[in-house]
C-alpha cells in the first residue's frame, strides 16, 4: 500500500472534504455583514459548488476499480459500497437543493459544509468493514448532525433538539464503544471478516453477548427503534427542515447497510432464532422484539400528533421496525430486501420533508392546521405530498408498496415453517394504522378549507415565489417514487448484483 | 503489589467519578472528575502503557478538565434548583450493574491475553499510526475539523 494508492480509493471522500472547505471560504469571504442573514448571492453560489462537489465525487466512485481492501477492511471498495455511497450522495444533492430554498438561515456557507461533512460521515460509514472505521463515521455523522440540528438559533425548539440529540447520541455512542471495545477483547480484531470465524469458535460468553448487545444499541439509536426513539420527535419538529429530512433518509441509510454488515458478517454466528416455535438465544430475537415494539409504539403514537413533522417522527420509527424485518429474516434476501426498502424511504422521506420546508415557510409552522387547503393554493406540492404519503402507507402502484410486499414476503420464507409470521403479521397491522393517519393529513390537504380563505392573488403568489429548482426537485423525487413502485426490479437487480 | 495498586487506584477513580456526578457545586464535580481522569491513566501506566497514560494526562487532565473548569467559569451560573432525587435513574442503573456482573463472574477470560512484559515504543506507536492506521488517523483529524467548526457555529454571536 502506498499513500497515493490511498488517495486514489479515497478519492471520493476527499473531494467531498475539499468541497466542504470550498464552500465553508465561500461564507467566509463574501457572507459577513453586518446583519444576520447570509445575502442570496453568497448562499446561491454556495449551494451550487456544494451540488458540484457532490455530482463530481459520485462521478468518481464510479470509476474507482471493482474490488479493493485497505488495511484490513477500513477503506473496502465493492460494487454494494459504492452504490450505497453513490445513493448517500443523491440524497445529501437534494437536501443541498432543498436547503436552498428554505428561510436564509445566517452562516449558510457553515451549514452546507456541514452537510457535506456530514455526508463523508456516512461515506466512511458505507465504505468500511472495520469497527474502528465505523465508529468513527458514526461519530463524524452524528457531530455534524447534532450541530446542523440546532442551527436554527433564533428558534428554540432547534436548541432543543439539538441538545437532545446530542445527548442521546453520544450516550448511544458511549455504549456502542464500550460493546465494541467488549467484542474486541474476545476476538482479538476488529475486522468485521475475521470476527465471525472467531465466533463461531467459541460458546458465546455472557459478556461477550452484553458487548454485541451493547454495540447494536448505537445504530438503533440513529434508526431510530423503539426504546431509543425518544430523540427522534424533537429533532424531527425542531431542526431545520432540510436537516430533518437529512437525518431520516441519509443517515437512515447508511445506518442499515453498515448495521446489517454487522450484524450478518460480523455477528452472524450467534444470530439466533426469533420463529415462533423455537426461539434461540442471539441477536435476532432481540432485534425481533425491538421491531415488534417500533412497529406498534410509532403507530400507535403517530395517530395522535397534530403536527406533520412529529406524525413524521413516530412513523419514522415504525418503519424502522418494519425495516429490521429484513434483518432478522436474514440472509442475501433479507438484506437486501432491508437495503431497498431503506433507500425507497429515504427518497420518499426527503420529498415529504421537502413539501413540509415549502409549507413551512408560507404559514410559518408545519402543524396539520397550516396543511389546510393546501391543494387550492399549490396543486404541485398538494399532488406531491399525495405521492409521497401514499407511498409511505404503502399503497400501489407506488414505491412502498413493493417495498413492503419484498420485505414482509422474504421475512415469511425466511424461518422454516413461516416462523416470523408473527411479526410479519404485526407490521401488516401497523401499515394498516399507518393508512389511517397517512390519509388524515390528506384529507386535510385536499379537502379542509383554509381558515384564511386565499384569494388568488396569494395563489399565484405563492407559486411564483416560491423557488424553481427546489419545486422540480420534488416532481423528481415524486416521479422516482413512482417509478420504483413501477419498474422495482431495477433497483433490486442492482442490489443482489452487487452483492457479487 | 500490583493487584494492591490496582485496588488502591480503582477505588480513587470510582469515589471520584461518584463524587463527580453527586457534588452540587459544579467546580468540586469538575475537579473531582479531574481526579477520575488521573485514576484512569495510573490503570495506563499499571497495565504498562506509558504513552496512553501520558497522552491521557496531558489531553485530558491537562487540557480538556481546565476547558471544562474555564467554562464554568466564563459562564452565567443557572438557577441552583433542586429537582429532587432521581429514583428511576438509580434503578436502572443498578440493572445495569446487576447485569454487567452477572456477565462478568459467568465469563471464563477474555480470549486476548495481554502479553507480559512487552513494551511498545512511541516510535512504533508512531510508525503504526502513520502506516497501517493513517486512514483512520487522517478521519478523526477530520472528526476534529468537524467538532471545532459545529463548536464555533453554535456559539457565534449574531449581530441582530
Amino acid at each position: 500500500m502506498s499513500y497515493l494508492e490511498l488517495l486514489r480509493l479515497a478519492a471520493p471522500e476527499a473531494i467531498v472534504v475539499l468541497t466542504a472547505f470550498v464552500v465553508l471560504t465561500i461564507g467566509l469571504v463574501t457572507g459577513r455583514r453586518e446583519a444576520g442573514d447570509t445575502p442570496a448571492a453568497t448562499a446561491g453560489l454556495g449551494a451550487l459548488v456544494a451540488a458540484l462537489g457532490l455530482a463530481i465525487a459520485a462521478a468518481t466512485i464510479v470509476r474507482l476499480p471493482g474490488h479493493a481492501t485497505l488495511f484490513h477492511g477500513m477503506l473496502v471498495v465493492s460494487p454494494l459500497n459504492s452504490l450505497f455511497q453513490v445513493i448517500v450522495l443523491v440524497l445529501a444533492f437534494f437536501t443541498v437543493i432543498l436547503a436552498r430554498g428554505e428561510r436564509l438561515l445566517p452562516n449558510k456557507g457553515e451549514y452546507l459544509a456541514m452537510i457535506l461533512l456530514a455526508t463523508v460521515g456516512l461515506m466512511l460509514l458505507i465504505g468500511s468493514e472495520e469497527l474502528l472505521m465505523i465508529f468513527i463515521g458514526l461519530e463524524l455523522t452524528g457531530l455534524s448532525l447534532y450541530v446542523m440540528t440546532a442551527f436554527d438559533k433564533a428558534s428554540q425548539t432547534s436548541a432543543e433538539a439539538g441538545l437532545k440529540y446530542f445527548l442521546f447520541g453520544s450516550m448511544a455512542s458511549a455504549f456502542t464503544l464500550f460493546g465494541l471495545s467488549l467484542i474486541y477483547g474476545f476476538t482479538g480484531t476488529t475486522s468485521l471478516a475475521a470476527i465471525g470465524p472467531r465466533l463461531a469458535e467459541q460458546a458465546l460468553p455472557p459478556l461477550l453477548f452484553v458487548g454485541i448487545v451493547m454495540t447494536l444499541i448505537g445504530f438503533l439509536f440513529k434508526i431510530a427503534a423503539a426504546p431509543f426513539h425518544l430523540w427522534a420527535p424533537d429533532a424531527y419538529q425542531g431542526a431545520p427542515v432540510s436537516t430533518a429530512g437529512f437525518i431520516a433518509s441519509g443517515s437512515k441509510v447508511a445506518s442499515f447497510i453498515v448495521l446489517g454488515k454487522i450484524l450478518l458478517i460480523g455477528f452472524g454466528p450467534v444470530s439466533g432464532s426469533a420463529d415462533w416455535h423455537g426461539l434461540i438465544a442471539g441477536w435476532t430475537p432481540i432485534l425481533a422484539v425491538l421491531s415488534a415494539l417500533s412497529i406498534l409504539i410509532g403507530n400507535l403514537v403517530a395517530l395522535v400528533q397534530k403536527n406533520v413533522r412529529r406524525l413524521l417522527a413516530y412513523s419514522a420509527v415504525a418503519h424502522g421496525g418494519y425495516t429490521l424485518l429484513g434483518l432478522i429474516a436474514g440472509g442475501r434476501a433479507g438484506f437486501s430486501a432491508t437495503l431497498f426498502y431503506t433507500t425507497i424511504y429515504a427518497v420518499t422521506l426527503v420529498g415529504a420533508f421537502g413539501v413540509v420546508g415549502f409549507v413551512r415557510r408560507e404559514n410559518g409552522g408545519d402543524d396539520l392546521a397550516d396543511f389546510a387547503g393546501l391543494r387550492a393554493r399549490s396543486p404541485l406540492l398538494a399532488g406531491c405530498m399525495a405521492i409521497f404519503l401514499l407511498s409511505l402507507a404503502g399503497l400501489p402502484p407506488l414505491a412502498g408498496f413493493f417495498g413492503k410486499f419484498y420485505l414482509f414476503s422474504t421475512a415469511l420464507r425466511a424461518g422454516a415453517n413461516h416462523g416470523l409470521l408473527w411479526l410479519v403479521a404485526l407490521a401488516l397491522f401497523g401499515s394498516l394504522i399507518s393508512l389511517y393517519y397517512y390519509l388524515i393529513v390528506l384529507k386535510v390537504i385536499f379537502l379542509d378549507e383554509n381558515a384564511q380563505a386565499t384569494p388568488a392573488v396569494a395563489r399565484y403568489d405563492f407559486e411564483m415565489r416560491a423557488d424553481y429548482l427546489p419545486k422540480m426537485t420534488l416532481l423528481v423525487l415524486a416521479g422516482a417514487v413512482l417509478l420504483l413502485g413501477i419498474i422495482p426490479g431495477t433497483l433490486v437487480a442492482r442490489i443482489l448484483a452487487s452483492f457479487g | 503489589m500490583n493487584s494492591a495498586a490496582f485496588f488502591f487506584i480503582a477505588v480513587l477513580t470510582l469515589s471520584a467519578a461518584v463524587a463527580a456526578a453527586c457534588l452540587r457545586q459544579l467546580v468540586h464535580a469538575a475537579l473531582s472528575f479531574a481526579v477520575a481522569l488521573v485514576g484512569v491513566a495510573a490503570f495506563y501506566f499499571l497495565l504498562g502503557a506509558e504513552f496512553v497514560g501520558l497522552v491521557q494526562v496531558f489531553v485530558y487532565v491537562g487540557a480538556v478538565a481546565v476547558l471544562i473548569v474555564f467554562t464554568i467559569l466564563l459562564t452565567r451560573h443557572g438557577t441552583d434548583e433542586n429537582r429532587g432525587f432521581n429514583w428511576s435513574g438509580v434503578v436502572i442503573a443498578l440493572a445495569v450493574l446487576a447485569a454487567l456482573l452477572w456477565a462478568i463472574m459467568r465469563t471464563p477470560a477474555l480470549y486476548v491475553a495481554a502479553q507480559p512484559g512487552v513494551t511498545v515504543t512511541v516510535r512504533q506507536i508512531g510508525e503504526a499510526l502513520m502506516s497501517d492506521y493513517v486512514w483512520p488517523l487522517q478521519c478523526v483529524g477530520l472528526l476534529l475539523t468537524a467538532a471545532l467548526i459545529g463548536a464555533l457555529v453554535l456559539v457565534l454571536e449574531e449581530k441582530r
